[in-house]
């Protein structure tokens, strides 16, 4: 397993890119997103896109496959699921409106080869005082579109990143 | 400091197994990675045992709990949503896989204290794959024993019927 690179999130904006970091070196790849916080009093989801190899532009179209388990410590359970999404949900867990940090682990499959991206993702955070969340994803993306890098994308297009790192590991 | 070595790898190609190899007791956790695993029989369920010295453990001795994630309808209110699987000779990593071009699943395998022969065998599995048919993604989460003290020396994956046409398989050790 190899460090391909880490970075600090940038703050005051709704998303973060990361480019050039999936290729043909590597089949697997971790992404790990620690000690995400929101800048303002906004409890949402930090979900992902990824960035297409030929212009570096996120992938917008419906073709984010998913099914995810929703745990909730003060609540019950849910499950959420699509087939033509525009996005894979809470894959880094959300951002609380009281700063306490959030984060998540993906493990994505050949996103830059010419055919599917498998994806699998555990993420966790305080939703709302002290609401607790995991989820528990798996999705895919039948295309053949190459995909090298990645994007953290809250949920509510109003909410800010206040910070966070994220870190790329080629794992096989 | 701990490392993660790679132990094994292999990539298939119309084989009937594959069987990652070197889990000692330097290792307390070991985990297998693969990826664009695909079968040659459209609708084949991927499988593992432990192997163990040169042979494949298939005594009916592996008990999974399996939850599912599904993309094409919601998962958690209907009879085989969630699975107990007792008594059984090995494991299912899938249900019927898509064979069509691309990547038929991909999974991680973390097995733990495969080596100390004094003590069962337990497994967490995380996967997710095409269907057959017409495909949609299913993710399968388990956990399984190996209800035997045995000394495993390695992990054995198939399809239930036919060979694995394509895929790329890696076994980690986390030496402490």
């Amino acid at each position: 397993m190899k460090l391909i690179k880490a970075e600090t999130l940038d703050t005051g904006v709704n998303f973060h890119d990361v480019t050039d970091v999936f290729s043909a070196d590597y089949k697997e790849y971790m992404i790990v997103v620690s000690g995400l916080v929101g800048n303002e009093s906004t409890a949402t989801g930090a979900n992902c896109r990824l960035l297409k190899a030929s212009d570096d532009s996120a992938e917008t179209g419906t073709v984010y496959e998913y099914g995810l388990y929703s745990l909730k410590a003060e609540t019950s359970n849910s499950v959420s699921r699509d087939t033509d999404d525009t996005r894979w949900f809470n894959t880094f867990g959300g951002v609380d409106d009281g700063a306490q940090a959030g984060g998540g682990v993906l493990n994505l499959f050949c996103p830059f080869d010419s055919h599917n991206t498998f994806a699998m993702w555990n993420g966790t955070n305080h939703a709302g005082g002290p609401n607790f969340r995991s989820y528990w994803g798996k999705g895919v993306i039948l295309n053949t579109t190459s995909y090298s890098g990645i994007r953290v994308d809250l949920n509510e297009t109003a909410a800010r990143i206040g910070g966070g790192v994220i870190s790329i590991y080629g794992v096989c | 400091m701990s490392k993660y070595v790679e132990l094994d790898t292999d990539t298939a190609s119309n084989s009937g197994s594959i069987t990652l190899t070197g889990i000692t007791s330097d290792y307390p956790l070991v985990v297998a990675h693969y990826n664009s695993v695909l079968p040659v029989t459209d609708g084949a369920d991927l499988m593992f045992r432990m192997h163990e010295g040169g042979s494949d453990n298939s005594n009916t001795n592996y008990n999974s709990g399996v939850a599912y994630q599904r993309s094409d309808r919601d998962f958690d209110d209907e009879d085989g949503d969630n699975l107990g699987l007792g008594d059984r000779n090995a494991v299912n990593l899938t249900g019927s896989t898509h064979d069509g071009t691309g990547q038929g699943s991909a999974g991680i395998i973390y097995i733990h204290n495969a080596s100390n022969g004094s003590e069962a065998t337990y497994v967490q599995s995380e996967t997710v794959y095409l269907t057959d048919g017409s495909p949609f993604m299913l993710g399968q989460n388990a956990g399984t024993v190996l209800r035997e003290a045995t000394t495993v020396t390695g992990i054995t994956l198939f399809f239930d019927t036919g060979n694995i046409s394509v895929g790329n398989f890696k076994l980690f050790g986390l030496k402490n």
